[in-house]
């Protein structure tokens, strides 16, 4: 388990050690964040999926040269690189997206109809509320809407009532919605 | 204050759920890419430890050979040449060794 080992040990290990584990940590702990970061920027999934991959593989390739500090950070300025070169070579080839796109500088902020600004914020802020969870009631929503394990199983899991779940629940889910809706700030 | 309903709530656990498992699909294609790519630098340096270790053995004898069956019809100067270029081949990897030689990884 790698989970509590520094960025900087797991990038030693994919280095020294031929390690891919290491380098499987590190992608777990960052790849949602330079997602969601891609996302923002390219406002189209499937592009900020393939911007997303081409980053991380990108900065495997390059990891001898990475100096130290945020490792996701890192990633994601290679992300917005590669992100704003596909974005230009789009408008060169006259993609209807970009059409209304007077300069370069223009192309973050071009506002897509399939990406709605408020609901990722809103994803953001269910995926820290989400953290910020005790790991038991962590866990009841990973296995419930993640991994879609019915609440009877879960009752199963743990012991419990399928009633008694679903009090739970719905307490989870009530703190959840406060936490989205004030920001995450209680 | 916006208020946050029971049905996007649940919308937002599918969305997520969605983002989680476009995430996962993305960690297995890379991670599909850095193991090959592992594996083929396994790979280059069992072949470079090989090519070192049976290639540069064979490569020196047969120079040597050649050397020693063409070498009395050479002039004084071609052998010169022939035995300067292998030695200053030789320190030029050695010094471009040590010129890059790193501690580090």
């Amino acid at each position: 388990m790698k989970g509590n080992v520094s960025d900087i040990e797991l990038i030693r290990q994919v280095l020294r050690e031929n390690d891919s584990r290491a380098f499987d940590t590190l992608m777990q702990r960052y790849s949602l964040p330079v997602y969601n970061a891609t996302l923002r920027l390219m406002h189209d999934e499937e592009e900020a999926a393939e911007v997303t991959q081409l980053a991380f593989i990108h900065a495997y390739k390059q990891l001898d040269s990475w100096h130290g500090g945020n490792f996701g950070a890192w990633v994601t300025v290679i992300a917005n690189h590669i992100g704003l070169r596909l974005l230009e070579k789009e408008k060169r080839r006259g993609n209807v997206r970009f059409d209304d796109v007077q300069s370069t500088t223009d192309l973050a902020d071009i506002a897509d109809e399939t990406y709605n600004e408020q609901r990722e914020a809103h994803l953001q802020a269910l995926e820290l509320a989400i953290t910020q969870l005790p790991e038991p009631d962590r866990q009841i929503i990973r296995w419930h809407y993640y991994d879609g394990v019915p609440l009877q199983a879960i009752a199963e899991r743990l012991g419990q009532t399928e009633n008694n779940i679903k009090v739970r629940l719905f307490r989870i889910r009530e703190r959840l919605k406060k936490k989205i809706e004030h920001g995450n700030n209680n | 204050m916006e208020t946050i309903t029971d049905y996007e709530l649940d919308t937002l656990f599918q969305q997520s759920a969605q983002q989680h498992k476009a995430v996962e699909q993305i960690n297995r294609q890379v991670m599909r890419t850095v193991r090959r790519d592992m594996r083929l630098k396994t790979l280059r340096k069992w072949a470079k430890l090989l090519g070192l270790c049976f290639g540069l053995p064979v490569a020196v004898v047969v120079y040597i050979y050649a050397l020693f069956m063409f070498m009395p019809e050479m002039p004084e100067q071609l052998r010169i040449v022939c035995i300067a270029i292998p030695i200053a081949t030789v320190l030029a990897l050695a010094a471009q060794r040590l010129y890059y030689f790193s501690p580090e990884v």
